[in-house]
């Protein structure tokens, strides 16, 4: 029972339930035209309910109020034919009966109860039936009442009456009148039942007379709300139209078009829309701006970045396959630049740099495309041009190369290029090829000397060349698509207790033979063919992965990953991370993000914005190969990271040679009063590890301390320094 | 504050009815042989004015003039202490020296009692006042009956008895409405049934004055109120006989009002109706009554019963009239 019940509950629940409607179903101002007309419907029907109810009792009152005065007059026309046979008081009645067609019928009956007689409108029984004892005693019992009848009604049949009445005569005791005391109304008077009538009164009539003008109010209802409806939907249009102008540029909007123009409104609250519209599309259109720069230009020059001339050379490509025309890619490379670098320091090197980007600009047309490739790499897009016409042009770059004077610290330098030159013409034809090309024919270029140009040509050495270059870039395709790619997890260790803190990860690519291929050899591929950021997000998932595996049995692991510049090129680096972390349930504050120090002191907007996003999702951040002569002293201060890992060039010969020392006790120093930790890569004897710790550096990280390895360890070995150097004095 | 403005919407009332009454002639009806008896006056808004008596019929020839022959003791029958009945009986004490008088209506007395002390007596007449007293007296007496104060008389009349009139002379009711009010043309009267010598000399008395008199009998206080209703469309003036039989309270009061609110005028049998809304009273004056009834003992005593009338028709009237009468007449 409970659970039919509960059944029915359900069901009459689900009908009410309002289901979501599908997205742009639905329409205002037929939901507005709808609510006033179901309002509207919903008063009409009220009012129609209440004409009819009203209606009917008035016409109830009235029938009433009839049905006694016709009780009354039947009353006093019958009372003679009690008490003579009297045949004009019967005609009086017939006639009185015949005017009034509501009156069904009227019968008397005796005083016993007994019919005497009936006249009606229409067929009429032949008998009538004599009144019942109990009708009969009720009827004597209203003899002298002040309402001297019995009325019942159909409760069906509200408009059908039945009325029975005593009738009796009345009359003055006294004899002649005399001494009739009209105020003495307490004088008993004679009274002498005669008989009873009985009316029935049908007034359908007027019931079917007042349904037929319902009916018609309805009618004028129904055609009162449907103009109510037209009417009002087109007052709603002209009223909303302003919300209707905004439909077309708002899907403009939506669709990317921000230079959609809004039509003002002159409804203040239109108004104030259409002024956030234009402000959002405005904001809208300057933040595509700025991430189309972004995107697709290089943050130092403002030169297009290789993504960017990546799209440009394959529209290139495709254009001279359909036209049958030529054009050239020249790779510039130039030559001495980390002689500047490392002699005047990181900003002087961008200083130059910007420098050459606005010389290679004005050297070459302004149909031709420039691009910085990264570090001290152009790639210049000559289109329109044969063989000849390339040599013009790098013959011009190198010619104003070497006019070119920088002067930084009042030293004056004079800076060459070296260019390949790749011809793109035929029709089969592929970027990375030709980027190749025009890559190898650079260094032909420097191996040539320097500061010249070489144009690729087709050899069989070339062949290799490109067929090795071509090979890294499938072969690291495929390791991405096929997961080929291996981790390993190097310990990095406290100096003075020995505790492994945490692990870097570390990337191995697994070679057809078997054997492991240390970074060093795939990286640059993957930097020239553009496959570095993609690394990068290979190594966050599977570190995340790694880390999610290893936490059940090692939960205070703690793993540095490396992040190389190229990851920040996608604006999505920070939701990824957080999106990862999240799936694999990663702690962000047992992840620490290894930076390089070139990457980190230049710190173009877009990199400290979502290094700033991932610190705040609880990650820390450790300064990598610090020291390696990019950034002065003075940077440590301004940077906030919680690690410095100082470059293994100053570790690997530290026992012999002085400088290296001090110079790590200077780094140790100033990272201890920044609140960093300071970590020394390349340890490979216990010699370096003591001399690290009495130099002040904190962790250590190297072949002695610990190989890389499949799976971080779970528990470190410790190796107090103590215990180290006694070690060592065995030794 | 408001006993002031009664009384001085009386005093203003009063003064209105003797105006109009001046104004009408009311008060030179009939033409006076000699003065007037005092007028009296029963209520603030109404006049009452005793008619004089008919002239008497002229004697054919003027023989010898006998003393008339002395008055028999008189049994006096009445019917209650009602005072129509008692002013009536007092009237006749008056006239008569020797008499007795029993009513039927105090404590103890059962008229057949009564009516053995009454044929015990050594009373030659036994005058029956009020229907009781009558029906008691014809029934059981063996003298000669006069009754009076009997509206319906139907069972009442026999070789032994006779009456008189309970109601004031048709005639001068008629006249007297008629000078009250010149403009009734069509009258309506209902009455119940054995009145059919009333009808026929009420349609005379209209007749003699240019009144149509449309009579009805009637059965029931019901029927009487449904005749009244078709009919007072058609009459400009309502003759109220006071048959009790056909008349309640209600079927009074409903007549009144409807017609009060159709403005016809009613001519009613006694002073009291008039607070009911009628706007004329036209009634017998008890003296007349007792002249009446001893010229009917004088002819009994004379030996000439069979040569009385069933019923003698008074000669007096008293005519009240109310403020309605003059409402309606402007």
């Amino acid at each position: 029972m409970n659970a039919v019940v509960a059944d029915a509950i359900s069901r009459v629940v689900r009908i009410f339930r309002r289901s979501p409607a599908k997205a742009g179903t639905r329409v205002l101002i037929n939901e507005i035209l709808s609510i006033q007309v179901l309002s509207a419907a919903l008063i009409g029907v009220l009012a129609v309910a209440s004409l009819y109810w009203g209606g009917q009792w008035v016409l109830q009152d009235n029938y009433g109020r009839w049905a006694l005065q016709w009780t009354e007059e039947l009353n006093e026309l019958g009372s003679p034919l009690f008490l003579t046979d009297d045949g004009e008081a019967l005609l009086r009645l017939e006639s009185f009966v015949n005017r009034y067609p509501e009156i069904d019928r009227v019968a008397y009956f005796g005083k016993d109860g007994r019919a005497i007689f009936s006249v009606g409108n229409g067929d009429q029984p032949e008998t009538i039936a004599d009144l019942s004892r109990t009708s009969l005693r009720k009827a004597i019992g209203v003899v002298g009442d002040k309402e001297p009848y019995l009325i019942s009604t159909g409760i069906l049949n509200p408009q059908r009456f039945e009325i029975l009445a005593p009738v009796w005569k009345e009359s003055i005791p006294v004899d002649g009148l005399f001494d009739f005391d009209p105020d003495a109304s307490q004088q008993p008077e004679k009274t002498e039942l005669l008989g009873f009538v009985s009316i029935n009164l049908d007034f359908v009539i007027f019931h079917d007379r007042l349904l037929a003008n319902m009916k018609g109010a309805v009618l004028i209802l129904l055609a009162l709300l449907g103009i109510f409806a037209l009417y009002g939907r087109h007052l709603l249009q002209k009223a909303l139209a302003a919300i209707s102008n905004l439909q077309r540029p708002i899907r403009e909007l939506a669709k990317g078009n921000l230079d959609v123009q809004f039509e003002p409104a002159e409804h203040r609250e239109i108004a104030e829309i259409v002024e956030a519209l234009e402000t959002t599309a405005t904001a809208l259109g300057e933040r595509d701006a700025e991430l189309l720069q972004m995107a697709n230009h290089d943050s130092l020059t403002g030169l297009f970045n290789r993504r960017r001339f990546l799209e440009e050379l394959r529209e290139e490509i495709s254009t001279i396959v359909q036209s049958d025309r030529e054009s050239a890619l020249f790779f510039v490379d130039l030559d001495q630049f980390k002689y500047i670098n490392d002699a005047c320091g990181h900003p002087a090197g961008d200083r130059l740099i910007r420098k050459v980007a606005d010389e290679l600009l004005r050297s070459v047309r302004r149909e031709d495309t420039v691009a910085r490739f990264g570090g001290d790499e152009f790639a210049i897009l000559v289109r329109r041009t044969d063989l000849e016409g390339a040599r013009v042009t790098a013959d011009k770059i190198l010619a104003n190369m070497r006019r070119m004077a920088h002067i930084e610290d009042e030293r004056v330098f004079h800076v060459h290029c070296s260019i390949g030159v790749a011809m793109i013409a035929g029709d089969d034809l592929h970027q990375d090829e030709l980027i190749n090309q025009a890559d190898i024919a650079c260094r032909e270029a420097k191996l040539a000397g320097r500061n010249r140009m070489h144009v690729f040509k087709q050899s069989a050495d070339a062949e290799q060349q490109v067929a090795t270059g071509l090979g890294w870039m499938n072969r690291l395709r495929k390791a991405l698509n096929n997961d080929e790619f291996e981790l390993r997890f190097q310990p990095i260790n406290r100096i003075d207790t020995g505790d492994t803190t945490h692990h870097e990860v570390l990337i191995r690519l697994r070679n057809d033979d078997g054997k492991l291929i240390l970074p060093d050899v795939f990286l640059p591929s993957a930097v020239r063919f553009g496959l570095m950021s993609e690394i990068d997000f290979w190594m966050i998932l599977n570190a995340a992965k790694a880390y999610a595996h290893e936490a059940q049995t090692n939960p205070k692991l703690k793993l540095a990953i490396n992040l190389s510049a190229n990851a920040f090129e996608s604006e999505d680096l920070a939701d990824y991370i957080e999106s990862i972390f999240e799936k694999h349930n990663v702690p962000p504050e047992n992840i620490v993000f290894e930076i390089t120090e070139s990457l980190a002191v230049r710190r173009p907007r877009h990199v400290e914005r979502q290094i700033a996003v991932i610190r705040n999702l609880g990650c820390t951040f450790a300064l990598d190969d610090f020291g390696t002569g990019y950034s002065s002293f003075s940077y440590l201060q301004k940077l906030h990271f919680d690690y410095i890992k100082i470059d293994g060039a100053f570790v690997k010969d530290l026992p012999n040679n002085p400088v290296d020392q001090k110079m790590i006790r200077l780094i140790a120093e100033i990272g201890r009063e920044a609140g960093m930790k300071i970590v020394a890569e390349y340890v490979q004897n216990a010699e370096t590890l003591e001399l690290l710790g009495e130099l002040g550096v904190d962790l250590a990280q190297g072949f002695f301390v610990g190989r890389p390895i499949k799976r971080p360890k779970r528990k470190s070995t410790p190796i107090s320094l103590r215990s180290r150097r006694n070690k060592r004095a065995k030794r | 504050m408001r006993r002031i403005d009664n009384l001085a919407n009386g005093l203003l009332r009063s003064a209105i009815i003797i105006a109009a009454l001046g104004f009408v002639g009311c008060s030179t009806l009939p033409p006076e042989p000699e003065p007037p008896p005092p007028t009296e006056t029963v209520a603030q808004d109404s006049k009452i004015v005793i008619a004089p008596p008919l002239p008497a019929p002229t004697p054919k020839a003027a023989a010898r003039i006998y003393p008339p022959p002395p008055l028999p003791s008189l049994a006096i029958v009445l019917t209650s202490g009602l005072s129509a009945y008692a002013d009536v009986a007092t009237e006749l004490m008056r006239r008569f020296e020797n008499h007795n008088v029993y009513d039927l209506s105090d404590d103890g007395s059962v008229p057949v009692n009564t009516l053995r002390l009454v044929n015990d007596s050594d009373s030659g007449v036994v005058v029956a006042i009020g229907l009781r007293a009558a029906v008691s007296s014809v029934a059981m007496s063996d003298k000669p009956v006069v009754f009076s104060q009997v509206f319906n008389y139907q069972n009442l009349l026999t070789e032994n008895s006779r009456g008189v009139s309970s109601i004031a002379p048709l005639d001068a009711q008629i006249a007297a409405w008629k000078e009250m009010n010149p403009s009734i043309s069509r009258i309506g009267a209902i009455v119940g049934e054995g009145h059919e010598d009333l009808i026929a000399e009420a349609e005379l008395a209209a007749e003699r004055h240019g009144v149509e008199l449309l009579a009805h009998v009637t059965h029931s206080d019901q029927e009487t109120l449904y005749i009244f209703k078709r009919m007072i469309r058609d009459i400009d003036g309502f003759w109220l006989f006071p048959d009790n039989r056909v008349l309640s309270r209600r079927a009074l009061q409903q007549i009144m009002e409807s017609a009060e609110h159709q403005r016809v005028p009613v001519l009613v049998p006694s002073e009291s109706l008039l607070s009911m809304g009628a706007s004329i009273s036209v009634s017998s004056v008890a003296s007349d009554i007792a002249e009446t009834i001893t010229k009917v003992i004088r002819q009994i005593e004379s030996g000439n019963i069979a040569d009385i009338p069933p019923i003698t028709p008074l000669s007096e009237i008293r005519v009240t009239t109310s403020q309605t009468i003059r409402v309606v007449d402007r």
